[in-house]
């Protein structure tokens, strides 16, 4: 803190100084001017008519620039400091109180500049001695009036004109004046006579003793004894600068105490020097030093102090912060060593007398805030409140308007100095309760220096709680630890928290803001390490068991150092356990296995556990967040690690039951040993996610509708309720997302292939490559093709047959429906649709004499480019069968036959690659994306119809 | 036709001869030193892995040296699991395959013999069952250790079941065990495929006939039935052959388990296999989770929390002893 007020000050008093530089420069200007001008005109009636010059090197204004800005005073610190907020911190006092001490006095020297000038300039006193050499101006007002500048011979006669000589030397000024007035008048009757002086005679003086300069000195006839002390350039360190002696005639005619100058402004025996005097300046004698405490902390020369008190006086006495009582004196002993004496200033002042080199140390009074006690947190006026007696939180915190919005009622902290052991105490107390009954126990009774800190409900506490937890620290020792726990895990509020004694986990859980909502009860981790061996061990405690019984078992008493892990029934535990865990197997003697187990599949949370003492499998199904609904619990698996003769490891598989208990078999209160691995199954037939199948088209109720696992094509259809007239059982499409996906694959692998191949194709160098190729158009079309190709979707239609599945279930037809099916059922069509590379693709009626090759011809036949004999027919069920197929017909072999054509086909003649590339195997590769997508275009042609 | 297929690897310049079966190395010119030769077995079809030490393996059957049980036992209050073993050995014609070099019958055998050598004195009534077509049939005995383990080495006349059929066999033994009382243990030492589904169902015959014998009802219901005495069956199976270690006689609601006959042969591993599958855990008498040997505080309150010495966990007050 009083560091940065001297930054502060320093900063300060660089800005101050710039400013403060270029005020003193017009300042001195100013001062000049005004100084030229007032000698001017006193000098005017003087008879001194010509005006002085003051040079630029005037010491007035030199004195001025000097004048350097200093720092903040004492008193000034003191205050800065006293200004800031209250706080309860201590600070060291150190007793070195001043680095460095001046002797005091002596820079009156080292400031004034030497010079003669200002001594020309003053008036004359009219004590001031005629001597010879002294210009008298002796003006002489009548009918005529005369002027006489005259000079003091060296007879000391002054020779006036008309009057005669007269005797001058050795009077006052005054009495010359007088003098020479009267002899005027008594002469000349009427005229008024004016007598000032002109010019001074100079006198030699000696100065001598401890100076900076000893020697012989001419100066001014006007000079005093600090005149001349002052222009002979001062006393120096080793001098007194109370006994300086003029010795006049071997007698002393002044001593001079300049401390009497400095101190009280009394200048008796700074006498007018005469011709011939002596100054004589001894050796300083007896000092004292005065440090710490005081308005000038300095060493001091003593003449006829005797005590302390008058010491003090010398230094301008003490600083409000001065600590009375607790100063003390460093003196030479009469054996050659330091001592020291402790002087209450108060009382014993005036009688602890002084000695020579003693110093004296004013020590300030302790930096510390007593009899007060400071609020802090949320609340509106935070800050130091005097204390009183039998004050209470109550008291301090008056009413709940002093609270800000959203203050914490269930727990505020009181921190406190004991003063007996000198240790940092905390109390929690309930805030609803103290502003709710004062008085009762939560309401707790403060001592002087307390602090008490309000919490608020949503900010994070453990760095207000920083600032304590660590003085407790701090504090600590080998058999007295820092009272402070670690909340980690699911706390509203985690962090380090200092406790009381005698608290227990549910108490640290209140200061915590409380439970939050989802904390697993059941699961509670307390992990204490043994303070002498270093071991820490894990406990398992339940919340609810906790709740019940506020003294037993699962709400232990906490001890220093613990760490309280929280969870909640989503987050990871084994990552928050995980130091914990480290540690576990860190500490594991050789020849044991770690207290660890884990607990997989179909638990809630898989992980790594501690073992805790006692703890069962049902423990651990506890600890993993207990099982998923889908977990199988008639039979888990245990695998147990066994170490024999602590050597060698084999790994045992259990099974066990989690749902019955028979003690000949293994069951969930089987007892956990170190490694133990839990594996927990899921049913046998778990349905994860409902299935659902779409039903569109032409049935009584479309939409969409739950199956079961084995739920078959005849089961939804009979259970929906059937068909509408207009349903064209023949035409319907099953799409099937896993055949979508599968075909999608495909697909995109061909696509691959083909890129390849055209790639191939251009690059491979080949013979005849221009007839295959003639001049590139075929290379241009094959690409456009591929183009068009390109965006081809897989739709997944899965070909079925409905009427055979619907009408008597038939094992054949029917197939069991998955996830995501959708089953359109088209109206009857009764057209037939002739594409590709006929003249006129278009639609035809049904008729059922008709064949494929019939449509080919009503379309008007097959173009140049087609290809017949591989034109196509895709049926309304999504079947795709070549014209040309044996199966189909009665034809022969390679020429295109009829096939039997169904209503809502589509016949496709394909183009010949042929004509486009020369390539054979180019060619089939088209074929067979011909046939892909253009299945797929006559699909989409069937439904937006 | 020889094809030369030819590539650099660091310099050496290696060309190899299909047809040869040889390969040569030439030290490339200018190459410095990097010349090497390397010899190649004229016939490869000759490197075979060597046949399984037949010998040693015969060897070890006779330093089987078995870990003694007793002291683990008391030490650790562990208590049997069965107080009957019946032990079915199958020296079956369908055993006369061979398994690393020795024969299925005489692995199962020493299986045996090393079971019963491991098996500590006098806790058990061991009953051996020889399962052989070549013998006659006669009626099951119970036979001393001794004797029984001189039987078996000197391979002379044994009580046997004449039966060429694990699963009557099993029967043959339901009937014998409905006569018997306190809990049993069943151990098969036998070839895995024998474990067919007429050797599951009879087991599962054989656990039924256990439960009707001992159990009742409570109060109706399966949930409530309770066996009384705890006296199932526990039937294990030592699989001689590959490593395969569990069959279908092997659930949760069943006691007893499968293990591969390697996997118990060396001593401590059977000694593992005796404890596990004939005692129980360590008890724990005061139901707080510490197995008493390892209890400082054997008659713990329950619902107490206990640190790992079965101790109260939170009576101890810390740091007394220090002042």
């Amino acid at each position: 803190m009083k560091s940065l007020i001297t930054t502060f000050y320093l900063a300060l008093c660089m800005v101050g100084a710039t400013t403060l530089a270029v005020a003193e420069d017009r300042l001195g200007v100013r001062e000049q001017d005004e100084m030229q001008r007032k000698l001017a005109m006193e000098a005017a009636p003087n008879g001194n008519d010509q005006p002085l010059a003051v040079g630029s090197d005037l010491g007035v204004s030199k004195q001025l620039s000097l004048a350097a800005p200093v720092g903040p005073s004492t008193i000034e610190q003191n205050v800065a400091e006293a200004l800031e907020p209250v706080t309860l911190d201590e600070v060291i006092q150190q007793q070195t109180v001043q680095h460095t001490l001046d002797q005091f006095g002596y820079d009156i020297f080292s400031v004034l500049t030497t010079t003669f000038a200002p001594v020309d300039s003053i008036p004359v006193p009219l004590d001031y001695i005629v001597g010879p050499g002294d210009t008298f101006v002796v003006q002489l007002f009548s009918a005529a009036d005369v002027q006489y500048t005259l000079v003091v011979s060296r007879e000391g006669k002054l020779l006036v004109p008309e009057v005669g000589a007269l005797q001058v030397a050795g009077l006052t000024f005054g009495e010359a004046k007088t003098l020479i007035t009267e002899s005027v008048n008594s002469i000349r009757i009427g005229v008024k006579t004016l007598v000032t002086l002109a010019e001074l005679h100079t006198i030699q003086i000696m100065i001598v003793g401890e100076v900076s300069q000893p020697g012989a000195y001419t100066v001014s006839g006007l000079s005093s004894l600090l005149n001349a002390l002052i222009s002979s350039g001062g006393v120096k360190r080793s001098g007194s600068l109370r006994n300086i002696q003029v010795k006049r005639g071997g007698q002393i005619v002044a001593d001079f105490d300049l401390y009497e100058l400095l101190l009280k402004g009394i200048d008796t025996g700074n006498i007018y020097l005469r011709h011939g005097d002596i100054v004589f300046v001894p050796p300083v004698r007896e000092t004292i030093s005065i440090a710490g405490e005081v308005q000038r902390p300095a060493i001091y020369e003593l003449k006829h102090e005797k005590t302390v008190d008058e010491a003090i006086e010398l230094s301008g006495g003490l600083l409000a912060t001065a600590a009375k009582s607790k100063s003390q004196i460093e003196r030479i002993t009469e054996q050659g060593s330091y001592t020291l004496i402790q002087v209450d200033l108060a009382s014993e002042g005036k009688s602890t007398s002084l000695k020579n080199g003693d110093l004296i140390r004013v020590l300030p009074v302790l930096d510390k805030m007593d009899e007060v006690v400071v609020l802090s947190g949320h609340v509106l006026t935070p800050g130091a409140y005097q204390w009183r007696s039998d004050m209470r939180v109550s008291d301090l915190v008056v009413s709940r308007e002093h609270l800000r919005l959203g203050a914490e009622f269930n727990v505020g902290f009181v921190e406190r100095e004991n003063r007996d052991t000198k240790r940092s105490e905390v109390r929690f107390f309930s805030l609803g309760e103290a502003l709710g009954s004062p008085g009762n126990s939560n309401d707790i009774e403060l001592s002087p220096r307390d602090r008490v800190h309000i919490f608020d409900t949503h900010s994070a506490r453990a760095a207000q709680l920083a600032d304590t937890v660590r003085k407790l620290k701090n504090q600590e020792t080998g058999t007295d630890r820092a009272p402070v726990v670690a909340l980690k895990g699911y706390f509203k509020h985690g962090g380090e928290y200092p406790f009381q004694p005698g608290d227990r986990l549910l108490d640290l859980i209140n200061y915590s803001g409380g439970f939050r909502s989802a904390t697993d009860l059941n699961y509670t981790i307390l992990a204490r390490t043994d303070f002498r061996t270093g071991r820490v061990e894990l406990t398992h405690l339940e919340l609810t068991k906790a709740l019940e019984n506020r003294i037993g078992d699962h709400n232990p008493l906490l001890e220093p150092y613990d760490r309280i892990y929280l969870f909640d029934s989503k987050s990871n535990r084994s990552e928050l356990l995980k130091n914990e865990i480290a540690q576990l197997r860190r500490q594991t003697p050789y020849g044991q296995l770690a207290p660890v187990v884990e607990a997989k599949g179909d638990v809630n949370l898989e992980g790594v556990y501690p073992l805790t003492p006692g703890m069962r499998v049902e423990d651990l199904i506890v600890a993993s967040g207990g099982l998923k609904e889908e977990a199988y619990g008639s039979a888990a698996t245990l695998s147990r690690q066994a170490l024999l003769e602590g050597e060698y490891s084999r790994t045992d598989l259990r099974d066990l039951s989690l749902m019955k208990s028979n003690s000949n078999l293994d069951d969930r209160s089987t007892i956990l040993q170190p490694y133990d691995q839990l594996i927990v199954r899921r049913k046998p037939e778990w349905i994860d996610t409902p299935k659902y199948v779409t039903v569109e088209g032409e049935v009584i109720h479309p939409g969409r509708y739950r199956v079961d696992k084995r739920e078959t094509l005849c089961g939804l259809m009979t259970r929906i309720g059937g068909f509408t007239e207009d349903a064209y059982l023949f035409g319907t499409a099953f799409f099937r997302e896993s055949v979508r996906q599968r075909e999608q694959r495909a697909l995109d692998r061909l696509m691959e292939q083909m890129d390849d191949l055209l790639a191939e194709v251009h690059m491979s160098p080949g013979f005849n490559k221009a007839e295959k190729l003639p001049s590139n158009q075929g290379t241009n079309d094959t690409f456009q093709v591929i183009k068009q190709l390109k965006p081809a979707k897989a739709l997944g239609r899965l070909v079925i047959d409905m009427e055979s599945a619907v009408v008597d279930c038939s094992e054949t037809a029917d197939l069991v429906l998955e996830d995501g099916d959708r089953i359109v059922v088209p109206k009857y069509l009764d057209e037939v649709s002739v594409a590709g590379q006929v003249y006129f693709p278009t639609s035809h009626k049904f008729q059922s004499d008709r064949a494929a090759l019939d449509y080919i011809n009503l379309s008007g036949g097959t173009k140049e480019l087609a290809q017949r004999e591989h034109a196509y027919v895709v049926q309304a069920n999504g079947e795709v069968m070549t014209v040309r197929s044996r199966a189909s017909t009665w034809g022969w072999l390679g020429s295109p036959s009829n096939v039997n054509v169904t209503p809502g086909s589509t016949i496709v003649v394909p183009l010949s690659v042929d004509r486009i590339n020369g390539r054979e195997f180019t060619q089939s590769w088209l074929d067979m994306f011909y046939k892909l997508t253009v299945s797929v275009a006559s699909i989409d042609f069937l439904f937006t119809q | 036709m020889v094809m030369l297929n030819s590539f650099l690897v660091h310099g050496v310049r290696m060309i190899r001869l299909r047809n040869f079966a040889l390969l040569t190395v030439f030290g490339l010119h200018g190459c410095g030193s990097m010349e090497q030769l390397i010899t190649v077995p004229t016939e490869l079809d000759n490197a075979r892995v060597l046949p399984y030490q037949t010998e040693l393996h015969q060897r070890s059957v006779h330093t089987f040296d078995p870990v003694q049980l007793e002291r683990k036992l008391v030490e650790r209050h562990i208590q049997p699991r069965v107080e009957n073993i019946y032990l079915l050995l199958d020296q079956t014609v369908s055993m006369s395959g061979e398994y690393r070099g020795v024969a299925l019958s005489k692995y199962a055998k020493e299986i045996t013999r090393r079971l019963l050598r491991t098996l500590p004195e006098s806790t058990f009534e061991e009953y051996l069952f020889l399962l052989d077509e070549r013998r006659e049939q006669g009626s099951a005995v119970l036979l001393e250790r001794e004797q029984a383990l001189s039987n078996l080495e000197l391979n002379s006349e044994i009580a046997a079941i004449g039966s060429n059929d694990l699963a009557t066999a099993i029967d043959e033994l339901t009937k014998k065990l409905s006569e018997q009382e306190g809990r049993s243990a069943i151990v098969m030492v036998t070839g895995w495929e024998q474990i067919s589904d007429d050797v599951s169902n009879a087991v599962m015959r054989l656990r039924q006939n256990q439960q009707n014998k001992a159990g009742f009802y409570v109060s109706g219901g399966f949930e409530n039935w309770r066996s009384n005495n705890d006296q199932g069956v526990c039937v294990y199976v030592i699989g001689v052959g590959n490593s395969m270690s569990r069959t279908v006689l092997d659930g949760p609601e069943s006691c007893g388990f499968s293990t591969s006959a390697d996997k118990v042969a060396q001593p401590r591993d059977m000694a593992h296999f005796v404890e596990r599958a004939f005692y129980l855990d360590p008890a724990d008498s005061d139901g707080d989770g510490i197995y008493d040997y390892l209890d400082r505080c054997p008659s713990t309150v329950p619902g107490k929390i206990v640190g790992y010495d079965g101790c109260d966990r939170f009576m101890v007050v810390r740091g007394d002893s220090d002042k």
